[in-house]
C-alpha cells in the first residue's frame, strides 16, 4: 500500500495501467481506488489521441468521398438550371474545407471527450453519495477516466476498420437497428442509439466495479447508481447530437427547377 | 396511329411579376399520340417551354388537366409527380443541365440514384445507354472536357437512363453548330423510331423533317400553320425575330 502511495505521488502517467485495466480491471480498480491523486490524466490522454486519430482518418476519407463526387445531391437535381446547380455545389464544398473537415470534429470530439467525463464523474459523485457512498470527487473523477478507456479502445477499432476498407462508419452503434424518419422523436432516438454498443457496456462494468470498491455500497446500488447517471449522460449527448444534426440538415427540400 | 397518350385539356399559366400577372398559356388543347414525334414551334415568349415544363411535371398549370398515359399530373401530390418525372418523362435541356463535377458515367447513372438500385446495376445501365448515343469512350470525361454536341448527347442518354416513355426537348440544338445539331436531330429520330413518344420545342425549322406532327404557339395558343406563318411575316417585318 505505501508502495502504491509513493508511486502515484511521484508518477504524472501510469501507462503501465492500461492493460490491467483492460484484461484485469478488478486489481487494477482496487489500485485506482485507493490512490490518493489524480491518475485520470493517462486514459483521458490516450482517449483524446485516439479520438483525434479517428478523426484525422475519418476526415480524409471524407474529403475523397467529396473529390469522388459522392456528396448527396437532392433528388431531380438534373432539373435544377446550370447557375442553381452551381450555386448549390459551392454551397457543398464550402463545408469540405479542412475547417469542416477536421478542425470541428476534432474540436467537437474533444470536447465530448473532457466534458462529458466531467459531467458523468460529477452526477456519478452525487448519485453514490445519495446512495450512501464515501467515495471523493476525485475518486469519481479516477474511476471514469480509466473507465472511458473502452472507447479508445472502439475508437482505435474504428481506424483499422477506416483504413483497412476505406469507408467511413455510418451507423455506429445500434443506430442501424432504429427506425430511421424525419421527425425529431426519430432522430433523437437515432442520436441515443449511435451512442449504444459493446463499449459502453464494458465502461459501466468498469464504473460499476470502480464504485464498488471506492464508495462501499453494494453491487444493487452501485449499478443502479452507475447506470442512472451513464442514462443522464446519454441524454444530454443525444440531445446535443440531435440538435447538431438538426443545425447541418438546415437545407432548402424544395427544388428550384427554373 | 395508336392511343392518345398525352391529353391536354383548358390549360392556363400565369406568373406574378411583381404586381403584374403574365399569362404564359391561355387555353391550350392538344393531344398527342403514342409514337409521335411532335415538334412545337413559337416565337420567343409564346409558352413553349412554359407548356412542356408543365407536361414534365417540373411545374403546376393554373388552370386546366394534363393526362399523360392515363396519369393526371393537376391530381398527383408532390411525390407521386417526382415518381412521375422519374419513370415516365425524359427531360433534354436546351443548357444540357449535367453536373459539372460529375463524369458522363456518373451524371446518366444520377436519376436512377433514386431508384433503390444497386451501384453496379446503375453503372451497367449507365454505359448502355452511353453507348446507345455512341459515348462510350467518352464515359469518364468531365461535361467540362466534352464538346457541345457531346454534352447534349450526354443528357439524352440521362434522359433515356430509367427508359422513359415521353421525351420532351427544350430546344435541343439551341446552344449547337449545324452539323451537332444535326446528329441530335437524327438521334431524336432515332429515339421515336424506337417505340418513344418525342415532343421537341424548337426554333430550328430542319427539325420539322424528323417530325410526324408538327404544333405552333402564339400567345399562348395554339395556332394553325397558316396563322403562323401570317405572325411571322408580319413580325419579320417589323424587325422581330422568331
Amino acid at each position: 500500500m505505501a508502495e502504491i502511495a509513493y508511486e502515484a505521488k511521484n508518477k504524472r502517467f501510469y501507462f503501465n495501467w492500461v492493460p490491467s485495466v483492460l484484461f484485469h480491471p478488478r486489481r487494477a480498480f482496487q489500485r485506482i481506488a485507493t490512490s490518493p491523486s489524480a491518475t485520470w490524466l493517462t486514459p483521458l490522454l490516450i482517449l483524446s489521441c485516439l479520438v483525434l486519430i479517428n478523426v484525422l482518418v475519418g476526415g480524409k476519407l471524407k474529403s475523397q468521398a467529396a473529390l469522388m463526387s459522392e456528396n448527396s445531391y437532392p433528388p431531380d437535381f438534373q432539373y435544377y438550371t446550370p447557375e442553381r446547380q452551381a450555386q448549390y455545389i459551392q454551397a457543398i464544398q464550402s463545408t469540405q474545407g479542412p475547417v469542416f473537415v477536421y478542425v470541428l470534429p476534432a474540436f467537437m470530439s474533444l470536447l465530448g471527450v473532457w466534458i462529458g467525463w466531467l459531467i458523468l464523474s460529477g452526477i456519478l459523485h452525487l448519485v453514490t453519495t445519495l446512495f450512501g457512498g464515501r467515495g471523493s470527487t476525485a475518486v469519481s473523477m479516477n474511476i471514469v477516466g480509466w473507465g472511458s478507456l473502452p472507447f479508445a479502445v472502439r475508437a482505435l477499432v474504428q481506424v483499422i476498420y477506416m483504413l483497412i476498407t476505406s469507408k467511413l462508419i455510418s451507423s455506429p452503434g445500434l443506430s442501424g437497428f432504429g427506425p430511421t424518419g424525419d421527425a425529431g422523436g426519430l432522430i433523437f432516438l437515432g442520436q441515443i442509439l449511435r451512442l449504444i454498443d459493446i463499449y459502453i457496456i464494458w465502461q459501466i462494468l468498469l464504473v460499476i466495479l470502480g464504485v464498488r470498491i471506492s464508495t462501499g455500497l453494494n453491487t444493487t446500488k452501485s449499478s443502479f447508481g452507475v447506470i442512472l447517471a451513464v442514462i443522464i449522460i446519454l441524454l444530454l449527448q443525444g440531445g446535443i447530437a440531435y440538435l447538431g444534426s438538426v443545425l447541418r440538415n438546415l437545407t432548402i427540400t424544395r427544388p428550384f427547377f427554373f | 396511329m395508336s392511343d392518345t397518350f398525352v391529353k391536354i385539356s383548358q390549360i392556363y399559366k400565369e406568373f406574378k411579376m411583381g404586381q403584374t400577372i403574365v399569362r404564359a398559356l391561355a387555353g391550350v388543347d392538344l393531344e398527342l399520340e403514342q409514337n409521335s414525334f411532335t415538334v412545337l414551334m413559337g416565337p420567343s415568349g409564346s409558352g413553349k417551354s412554359t407548356l412542356l415544363y408543365l407536361l414534365g411535371g417540373l411545374d403546376r398549370a393554373t388552370q386546366g388537366h394534363i393526362e399523360v398515359n392515363g396519369q393526371v399530373l393537376d391530381e398527383l401530390d408532390e411525390n407521386a409527380l417526382a415518381v412521375y418525372r422519374r419513370r415516365t418523362v425524359g427531360f433534354i435541356f436546351q443548357s444540357f443541365n449535367l453536373i459539372a463535377n460529375m463524369t458522363a458515367q456518373q451524371n446518366v447513372a444520377f436519376p436512377m440514384r433514386f431508384n433503390h438500385s444497386t451501384n453496379r446495376l446503375r453503372n451497367q445501365r449507365a454505359t448502355e445507354v452511353l453507348k446507345l448515343v455512341g459515348l462510350e469512350d467518352r464515359m469518364s470525361h468531365r461535361p467540362t472536357e466534352l464538346s457541345g454536341g457531346q454534352q447534349q448527347r450526354v443528357a439524352i442518354a440521362r434522359a433515356l437512363i430509367n427508359d422513359p416513355w415521353l421525351i420532351l426537348a427544350d430546344e435541343p440544338t439551341g446552344n449547337l453548330d449545324t452539323t451537332s445539331g444535326a446528329n441530335i436531330m437524327q438521334l431524336l429520330s432515332e429515339l421515336h423510331r424506337s417505340g418513344r413518344s418525342v415532343l421537341v420545342v424548337t426554333h430550328d425549322t430542319r427539325m420539322k423533317q424528323f417530325a410526324t406532327h408538327h404544333l405552333y404557339l402564339l400567345d399562348g395558343k395554339i395556332v394553325s400553320e397558316d396563322e403562323y406563318n401570317a405572325a411571322s411575316i408580319l413580325l419579320t417585318s417589323r424587325g422581330s425575330i422568331l
